[in-house]
């Protein structure tokens, strides 16, 4: 339920502003979650107010969530 | 084992992302019309509720606009002051919607779509403006779009069912050919974004606040005039920056124009130009408002009409048609 919530949140924030409220969101959703959604709605964006561009909000969503997923493991180690 | 089971799932989690953001770059690759429908289908609804929260004169987003600001007045002022100031504020809204709607309407040139705006640059990437009406009004990709019957902000960039992306013309590097009244000249005009346009031309040429500066690819295409001109002496060039009147922020509605606008030759520039040097000081007067001689009557016929008017409206109507 908080996981959907705050998925929601996200998506009205960065289709409405403040973008910056969503990015700190974003960052922490990723955080919490292994979050696959976040690429749908970098798609969303990319595709509708930038379309015909390089997808740039999709390409850094996806290097991002790889960063993050590399570095979990290593932040819960140091954490226990 | 605990070591072996994270790094597993690590590497599915790894493999998950990759995979399903590959999938996902390949769509827009393959259906980047198909995969916008859909989007605005997410984006347009959240976008208009956005909008009726923000600008609505229904009374539940008007409370909420205002319920901070009459938390604060509620400390001073009695509740009946600040219902009387909910009540003009509605009537303010109201009266500034109805000049807007009239000055769009008042157009008699081609079929123009009225549309609201749903989206702005605050929100928006770079010069944007989103609309509510999309190509199931028939707003076409191309389109020009004006604020009042004659300045134009921008081209329609991309449409979906039921809304529509305006690229405005004072985005960062946009290029537009201008003619600008008063040096009567032509030369390119370029976005420098936040709704500005600016013209760059060679010391000498009398650059002036005031000069209005009229788009000739376009039938009806006066954008609007120089504000601000920065000249220094010891430079070869100058710059005159453009603004439309009515700010960005402020803009409720727009028009947007039946046809894409197409590229035309100078001459045709010209002729389109000529026509609207023309029209510029017309102002559509009511017959019954209008005093004037006709041309073919003689000036002893008319001499009295202009006698027993007052004085100012004497002034207001031979200013009128110049």
């Amino acid at each position: 339920m908080m996981r959907i919530v705050l998925f929601i949140t996200i998506l009205v924030s960065a289709l409405t502003g403040p973008l910056v409220f969503a990015i700190c969101l974003g960052v922490l959703y990723a955080f919490l979650y292994t979050a696959y959604e976040l690429l749908i709605l970098a798609m969303i964006v990319d595709v509708y107010y930038f379309q015909g561009e390089i997808p740039y909000h999709l390409l850094g969503t996806i290097l991002y969530l790889f960063v993050l997923e590399w570095l979990k493991p290593r932040l819960l180690f140091k954490s226990s | 084992m605990r070591v072996n089971y994270r790094r597993t799932s690590r590497n599915k989690n790894l493999f998950l992302v990759a995979v399903f953001g590959g999938v996902l770059l390949l769509l827009i690759v393959l259906l980047p019309i198909l995969l916008a429908t859909t989007a605005s289908y997410v984006i347009v609804p959240i976008a208009k509720t956005k909008t009726w929260f923000a600008e609505s004169t229904s009374s539940l987003p008007q409370f909420l606009r205002e319920r901070s600001a009459l938390i604060s007045e509620i400390q001073s002022l009695e509740e009946n002051i600040a219902s009387a100031s909910g009540n003009r504020s509605t009537i303010d809204s109201l009266v500034k919607e109805n000049e807007e709607l009239r000055s769009l309407l008042g157009y008699e040139g081609e079929k123009r779509i009225l549309a609201g705006i749903i989206g702005r640059p605050d929100t928006l990437p770079n010069d944007t403006l989103m609309l509510d009406r999309g190509s199931q009004q028939g707003v076409l990709v191309g389109a020009p779009v004006f604020i009042n019957d004659s300045t134009i902000i921008g081209i329609v960039r991309f449409v979906t069912p039921q809304s529509s992306l305006v690229e405005l013309i004072t985005t960062p590097d946009f290029e537009t050919t201008v003619f600008i009244v008063g040096p009567d000249i032509f030369t390119t005009a370029v976005g420098v974004g936040g709704g500005q346009l600016r013209v760059g031309v060679p010391q000498g040429i009398p650059l002036e606040v005031g000069n209005l500066v009229v788009i000739p690819s376009v039938t009806s295409g006066v954008y609007g005039e120089i504000n601000v001109v920065n000249s220094v002496p010891s430079k070869p060039e100058q710059y005159g920056f453009v603004s439309p009147q009515i700010p960005l922020s402020s803009m409720r509605l727009v028009s947007i124009g039946s046809t894409p606008v197409t590229p035309i030759s100078f001459e045709e520039a010209q002729v389109i130009l000529a026509g609207q040097r023309e029209r510029l000081l017309i102002v559509p007067v009511p017959e019954d408002k209008l005093i004037e001689i006709d041309s073919a009557t003689s000036t002893a016929t008319s001499t009295p009409v202009v006698e027993r008017m007052p004085s100012n409206q004497a002034t207001t109507a031979s200013s009128t048609r110049l």
